[in-house]
């Protein structure tokens, strides 16, 4: 379904040209959920820009081949761009507390991507919103529907933006650390509302994190990116029962679970 | 104590702009006499029922005038806030938004404009188009445009990184429409505060205009104009520069106040 290829990132500008993402490769099939780990610069989120079409104009893609279902998506237009997001391609932020637009009511920034991609009327629309507000968790979805964003918590905020970014049954999600901000026990609520959401709809998902312990609980494959590189690719068990790239060793050391806990315990006495 | 203060500024700014808004709209239709009937019995006749702020040197009713004049003065400036803050606002959105060179080259001509003094910029324009109500609305109106076009323009740049933009993207949002349903109203509370306050800059530049003979033309009646008039017998018949001044003072005070207020509830 997704197709990436020596995909290269830079910044032509500064002197010497910076590489930010370096020949980096990834497919996946649909309905499935893979994760991209790597600590803070690594290059995570450049790549989720780059596969939304939405770099900063100073950044420019050097090299690589995207396709998304037999498109080409580096060669698109502007406008075939704005088909494709939010239709087919869709993406959620770390910060649900800011992702919302203060003036707009839930109901009309969930039913955005209905009015731009459908030819839905305005009850339909409606329909289509308070069925994705039930799906997503969201209490009293009539009540909801005509509150304004700074009347809910951040974890229902993050059910709203989950909500908008698959109401068009978008094939492709990517989800940038979208539990971060979070406190735990909304984390592994979101976590399995995500997870619920790519068995009902058989969205893929392409989640980004830098937390393994939240890339273990949902993904299937994992990526491990360093410094604009994948430095190892596999499924989860295999990646972390035997890594073999030294930064994802230190990324699993770094995990503050009991077993580690125990582990340094024995090591230091 | 703050916050208390601002609601206070804005309720009473409120109040006193409304009251001098229906004050406008009333002199652009209806006056209790003739502002250019002149009657040589009543010349500088003192305040008086039928004649509440009295009569100047010509024995014309001074409330029918102020009246009239603050509704010329209504109508210049809402037409100059209509050419500036239209204009400027639709600079301030594109440059803003879009950036790159054309930003650069319109920001830098906007330069310009600011760096000439103002009254000065309208001076020419006058000289060029002759006085009158209309080119003055036209003057004032291009004199106008930088401030609005700037403060826009800042406005949409701290908004168009903002997260929800950036959603709004995502979903497959267009520019125009990013830019008009979900950045404008967002700045409104800016725009609103910087609309009052040039609301006020346009009726004290049109009343400076008058005053200096160049602005509003007789037989139209304007605040400047009788100020200026009044000037010679400031000391004679001192209502007949009073109450045109007190009726600007009051406009001018309803309006800033409103814009504190619009400020802060925005902030």
């Amino acid at each position: 379904m997704l197709e990436i290829e020596g995909l290269s990132i830079g910044f032509r500008d500064v002197e010497p040209p910076l590489e930010v993402v370096r020949d980096f490769s990834l497919t996946m099939e649909p309905g499935e959920i893979v994760g991209v780990v790597g600590e803070s610069g690594s290059g995570k989120t450049m790549t989720a820009l780059a596969l939304m079409g939405l770099l900063k104009s100073r950044a420019r893609i050097t090299s690589g081949r995207m396709m998304f279902e037999g498109r080409d998506l580096l060669t698109l237009s502007r406008k075939g761009w704005e088909e494709v997001r939010g239709k087919e391609i869709s993406m959620i932020f770390q910060e649900p507390m800011t992702s919302l637009d203060p003036l707009l009511t839930i109901g009309r920034q969930m039913e955005e991507s209905l009015r731009l991609h459908t030819d839905l009327d305005r009850r339909e629309r409606k329909r289509r919103v308070l069925d994705m507000m039930e799906q997503v968790g969201l209490p009293q979805p009539e009540k909801l529907y005509g509150c304004y964003p700074h009347q809910l918590s951040g974890g229902m905020r993050q059910r709203v933006m989950i909500g908008a970014a698959l109401i068009t049954n978008t094939r492709l999600m990517v989800a940038d650390e979208p539990t971060t901000a979070l406190d735990v026990t909304i984390q592994a609520q979101i976590l399995a509302l995500l997870k619920k959401m790519n068995q009902e709809h058989g969205t893929a998902i392409l989640f980004i994190s830098h937390d393994l312990r939240v890339i273990r609980s949902i993904c299937s494959r994992v990526v491990v990116m360093y410094r604009g590189e994948a430095v190892e690719m596999g499924s989860v068990e295999e990646v972390l029962s035997s890594p073999q790239a030294d930064h994802t060793k230190q990324l699993i050391a770094a995990i503050p679970d009991r077993e580690n806990r125990l582990r340094g315990g024995k090591e230091r006495s | 104590m703050e916050k208390g203060f601002y609601r206070y500024n804005m309720v009473v700014g409120g109040i006193l702009a409304g009251v001098m808004t229906v004050f406008m709209l009333v002199g652009l239709f209806y006056t209790p006499y003739d502002p250019e009937t002149m009657d040589p019995f009543l010349k500088f006749a003192h305040a008086s029922l039928a004649h509440p702020f009295g009569c100047d040197q010509f024995g014309r009713d001074i409330f029918s005038r102020v009246l009239q004049g603050s509704g010329t003065t209504f109508l210049v400036a809402v037409g100059t806030l209509a050419i500036g803050a239209g204009t400027g606002t639709f600079l301030g959105l594109a440059t803003g938004y879009f950036g790159g060179w054309p930003d650069e080259a319109i920001m830098r001509f906007n330069d310009l404009i600011v760096a000439f003094p103002s009254i000065l910029l309208a001076l020419i324009s006058i000289s060029l188009l002759g006085p009158g109500k209309y080119n003055v609305i036209l003057a004032l109106g291009i004199v106008f445009i930088p401030s609005f076009a700037r403060i826009v323009r800042s406005e949409v740049i701290v908004h168009k990184d903002m997260d929800y933009v950036k959603s709004a993207r995502l979903m497959g949002v267009g520019h125009m429409r990013i830019l008009f349903v979900h950045i404008l109203p967002n700045i409104k509370g800016t725009l609103f505060s910087a609309l009052a306050i040039g609301f006020n800059n346009a009726v004290l530049s049109e009343a400076g205009m008058s005053y200096l003979g160049i602005g509003v033309q007789p037989p139209d009646a304007s605040i400047g104009r009788m100020m200026s008039e009044g000037q010679a017998y400031i000391f004679t018949a001192p209502w007949s520069i009073l109450f045109p001044g007190v009726v600007m003072i009051l406009m001018v005070l309803g309006f800033g106040l409103l814009s504190d207020g619009c400020g802060d509830r925005d902030a």
